[in-house]
């Protein structure tokens, strides 16, 4: 166990408090949790005015870690009751908001969940949401609900995305498993853009044109079917 | 054909937690997941669904007596294993030829 340093057998202010629970948690660090809950009850013990705000985020913080860790130990009601005793009210108010999320993360959570194409999410997020607000400040909930409607939103859009790409990846795919299906359009889209630039700017930049984009297509075409595994029928590949 | 599942980083980081816990003959869930990766819940459950979805990891409830909504906890199957092996002895160094 860790002693308190003998500058505490003072009378301790706020911030004295903070280097105790300092010292606390380094006794939590080595599992000392009988020895964290002494230093922290004693500091606690020797102040008699009202502890500010950020003192009681400290020593609410403390107590969780203790509770997650421990479960129950003889000395948290004794730790509590001198919380409770500086902290007062403002103690009830922040512990009532522990654990549960708030209203905002909840309806982001449910909001999500309705958007997400698999029906199990509601259930296995509103577990997890209530899990982060056992462990987390209010900020980190809200942040860990946004996610989760993100996810939810990821999965409605990327359903769509999958349901509208299907009939046109198979399309592609039929066209590109036979070389006159692939080369006839683009070939006649190539004499049509050649005889454009032709028109408009001359023959040297058609040539040009004709070549640079043959290479281009001949480039996404080899692309398409290498990604989609699609196999030229035998046939169309002879000479 | 090429693997179904795009290796970014993230998806790498998914799949090391999934290998981690089958190691050890567990399962984990997707908060561990978050927690584990660093990655937020946006990120970690597209991931999951497509992993999911390729047959690469298996989604079950966890048996619970508590009340309250249940646990849903994610395993790599056999064919999982198996693809991310494959992946890993085909896929490119990370650095360019030259620089090896």
């Amino acid at each position: 166990m860790t002693d308190v340093p003998g500058e505490y057998d003072g009378v301790p202010d706020g911030d004295t408090v903070l280097m105790t629970f300092g010292r606390a948690w380094e006794c939590l660090a080595d599992d000392d949790i009988e020895g964290a809950l002494e230093n922290a009850t004693r500091a606690l013990t020797q102040i008699d005015d009202p502890l500010p705000d950020h003192v009681i985020e400290a020593a609410l913080a403390l107590e969780r870690e203790i509770v997650v860790r421990s479960g129950s130990d003889p000395g948290l009601n004794e730790y509590r009751a001198a919380l409770q005793r500086t902290g007062g009210l403002r103690v009830s108010t922040r512990r009532a908001t522990i654990g549960r999320p708030s209203l905002a993360s909840w309806r982001l959570c449910d909001w999500g969940a309705n958007l997400a194409v698999e029906p199990e999410r509601g259930e296995e997020w509103k577990e997890a949401l209530l899990q982060v607000a056992a462990e987390n400040g209010r900020g980190q909930v809200l942040r860990y609900a946004a996610g989760l409607l993100y996810a939810g939103l990821h999965s409605r859009v990327s359903w769509w995305v999958r349901r509208a790409a299907t009939p046109c990846v198979a399309y592609l795919c039929w066209m590109l498993r036979s070389q006159v299906r692939t080369w006839v359009p683009l070939l006649g889209l190539l004499l049509w853009g050649g005889l454009e630039t032709a028109a408009d700017t001359g023959p040297g930049a058609a040539v040009v044109f004709v070549i640079l984009s043959g290479v281009g297509f001949f480039g996404l075409v080899e692309w398409l079917r290498k990604r989609w595994n699609v196999q030229v029928r035998r046939t169309d590949t002879r000479p | 054909m090429g693997s179904p599942i795009r290796m970014t980083r993230t998806t790498r980081d998914v799949l090391e937690t999934l290998q981690a816990a089958t190691s050890r003959n567990d399962a984990t869930y997707g908060l561990e997941i978050c927690k584990v990766t660093g990655l937020g819940p946006g990120t970690v459950y597209p991931i999951l669904t497509r992993l999911e979805r390729v047959g690469w990891v298996r989604a079950y409830w966890a048996e619970d007596d508590t009340r309250g909504p249940r646990r849903r906890m994610y395993e790599l199957t056999g064919e999982g294993v198996s693809a991310i092996q494959a992946v890993e002895a085909t896929a490119p160094s990370a650095r360019p030829r030259w620089a090896q």
